[in-house]
């Protein structure tokens, strides 16, 4: 195998990393009034006081596995979550059923 | 050539696939427009896709196909999220089934299937983590996200199987068709080869027709040739042996007038054997050897020369050697007297080198005796000065007596005073004081006696010290005369080294004297040897010179007989 070959191998693991970053890119963000999935550091940010303090409340019969899913009528309430500095905000209404969206 | 349009065929397509993936940037622009999507992230994704594709591509022709697959698949999967939440998401799967179909015309079943596995991949993730970037919903149930994931999915493999086999046939096509074409090339280059060496193999041929034909032709031209050159030997036989007849008569011929000279010089030989040099044969030959008794005259007469001067010479040697050996006798004698001479003043010098060398050795132990003399001298000289530091030290106690006495006349003079004085004062005492002036007038008496004894130690040492004196002017004389008796000691001692050191010079001159006359004598001697040799040898050659006179005298020349009369007188 030549080296130009290697190279052109090599070039191809850019291919997930452009698929990753499309997904990550068409994440949806969270917009006020519907449910909110935020995700926090793992190990590090209490997500449950950092809401409670937003002025917002967790909701939903079990917790979802990444994050916790909440919701305020608070029009204010999503720029101060934001000022918490949560790792992300995102539209769980808009996401997968069984995966973190609002009806898990 | 299958091959080459297949490559090609497979170039074109693979350059329509990227620039239709680099055009796609347009529609995913639109898309995002009509959906309010973010459009900046998803252009530059989409030309990032693009590019890659281009520069795998560029590395490698077979990969890129493959990149360009990945591209446009890619470009799809863009434009359907950014159809996001649009009623005609689902409608936009279409494409991904155009771009299979498209990858299909690049044939390369490769990136047929790694477009397949992406699509599949791409709905199976995105099923799980964002259905709304698929299908346009995110409300459904999971078993029904999956079932529609599988149908897609199954839709997608039947396609690509499909498009695959359709790919697996053209290769093969071509693959049959290449090799078709090539045992055809073969087959006609070997029908080419054959027809080469065909036409080669009649020009050989040819060739050898017409070497056959000279061949005929030299051989009849030589036959010819062998029968003119028979007939031209057959007449040169008779020529040749006409020659030779000729040849044997003048050889004959030859012999005859040879035998004749040969008897002229056979009878002068034996005249000439006989010692008669005057003879002479030109004239007496025949004509053909007219040379050769000329040559035989002058020989003769060169020798008859020759030997003339030969006698002479003997006789002038005859008379020179008998001087010679007169001479050598008389100076072989001489030789012997001045050989006889020079051992006898060999033997006188040698015992005046004895004489010279007893001379030197007595010379030595003077030397040493007079080496030895100067050191009793010196000592005697040191001697000397002890003594005369010891007249000073003398001296110098005589001073100091001197002065002790004199303490003892004033001692005595003071006892005199004061035996006056306890006298005087005795006598006033009367008759208590009379034994006192008895003890004063005795102690007067000793102090008188100790001042007489005083007076006569200082006459002594008075004495004694003119003596010291005159000894030590005594002892100074007798140093300078051991001084001028070292001096002079040393004086004799140099000249008697001189002397010694003289006589060895003289010992050796006489011992190299007595090497040259050794010398000389034993070349005395030689030249006796050698002179006695000489006049053996002068003998000899005076004998050798009589035998050669009397061996040429044999030879009859032309005033032999006036020389014989001169030898006679």
């Amino acid at each position: 195998m030549s080296l130009r070959t290697c190279a052109a191998c090599l070039l191809f693991t850019a291919f997930p990393l452009v698929g990753l970053a499309a997904l990550v890119l068409s994440l949806p963000r969270a917009v006020p009034s519907q449910p909110i999935l935020v995700v926090g550091v793992p190990g590090l940010s209490n997500v449950e006081a950092m809401v409670s303090r937003a002025g917002g409340y967790p909701i939903g019969p079990t917790r979802p596995p990444l994050g916790l899913l909440v919701h305020s009528q608070d029009p204010d309430f999503l720029s101060d979550l934001r000022a918490q500095w949560p790792y992300l905000l995102l539209n769980a209404d808009k996401l997968s059923n069984f995966m973190c969206g609002r009806n898990a | 050539m299958p091959d080459l349009f297949l490559a090609q065929s497979r170039e074109k397509a693979a350059y329509l696939l990227l620039v239709t993936s680099s055009l796609c940037v347009f529609p995913v622009l639109l898309a995002a427009f009509i959906t309010g999507t973010a459009p900046l992230p998803l252009v530059v994704l989409s030309v990032a896709l693009s590019a890659l594709a281009l520069l795998i591509r560029r590395l490698d022709v077979g990969l890129g196909r493959v990149a360009i697959a990945l591209a446009l698949t890619g470009q799809i999967m863009l434009l359907t999220a950014a159809m996001q939440q649009h009623p005609w998401q689902l409608d936009i799967h279409m494409y991904f089934f155009v771009a299979l179909g498209a990858i299909a015309a690049m044939v390369d079943l490769r990136a047929l299937i790694v477009a397949a596995v992406a699509i599949i991949l791409h709905h199976a993730i995105l099923t799980v983590a964002m259905p709304g970037l698929v299908y346009g919903v995110s409300d459904a149930t999971a078993l029904a996200l999956v079932e529609r994931t599988a149908l897609h999915g199954a839709a997608v493999i039947l396609l690509a199987a499909a498009l695959g086999a359709t790919i697996h046939t053209r290769v093969r096509l071509v693959t049959a068709a290449a090799r078709e074409q090539k045992a055809t090339h073969a087959a006609k280059e070997a029908a080419l080869a054959a027809e080469q060496r065909a036409a080669e193999a009649l020009a050989e041929t040819e060739m050898a027709r017409s070497a056959a034909e000279s061949a005929r032709r030299d051989a009849e031209d030589a036959l010819a040739t062998g029968l003119e050159k028979t007939r031209r030997a057959e007449e040169l036989d008779a020529v040749a042996a006409e020659l030779k007849l000729r040849e044997e008569r003048r050889k004959a011929e030859d012999q005859a007038r040879q035998g004749e000279a040969m008897d002229v010089l056979r009878e002068a030989l034996e005249r000439l054997a006989c010692g008669e040099l005057q003879t002479r044969i030109a004239g007496t030959l025949p004509q053909t050897y007219e040379d050769l008794g000329d040559r035989f005259d002058t020989t003769l007469e060169i020798l008859d020369n020759a030997l003339r001067e030969i006698r002479l010479v003997s006789g002038t040697i005859t008379g020179e050697t008998d001087d010679i050996a007169a001479a050598a006798v008389d100076l072989s004698h001489r030789t012997e007297r001045q050989a006889a001479t020079l051992e006898e003043i060999t033997g006188s010098t040698e015992q005046l080198t004895k004489l010279i060398r007893a001379t030197a050795e007595d010379a030595g132990k003077a030397e040493e005796v007079m080496v030895m003399t100067g050191t009793e001298a010196q000592t005697g000289a040191e001697v000397m000065n002890q003594a005369i530091a010891a007249m000073g030290e003398i001296e110098k106690s005589a001073g100091e007596v001197r002065k002790i006495t004199s303490m003892i006349e004033d001692i005595a003079f003071q006892t005199n005073l004061l035996a006056l004085n306890a006298g005087v004062e005795a006598a006033r005492a009367g008759d208590a004081g009379r034994g006192f002036a008895v003890v004063a007038s005795e102690v007067r008496a000793l102090a008188q006696r100790s001042s007489e004894a005083a007076n006569r130690i200082n006459a002594l040492i008075a004495q004694s010290g003119d003596q010291i004196e005159r000894g030590v002017a005594l002892v100074h004389d007798t140093g300078g005369a051991l001084e001028k008796i070292i001096g002079t000691v040393e004086t004799v001692t140099t000249r008697i080294s001189k002397i010694a050191a003289t006589s060895d010079e003289q010992a050796t001159g006489v011992n190299g004297i007595n090497a040259a006359l050794r010398d000389l004598d034993r070349v005395s001697q030689q030249n006796a040897t050698m002179f006695e040799e000489t006049t053996a040898a002068c003998q000899t050659l005076r004998t050798s010179a009589h035998g050669l006179s009397k061996a040429i005298q044999n030879f009859g020349t032309h005033d032999g007989d006036a020389n014989d009369v001169g030898q006679a007188a």
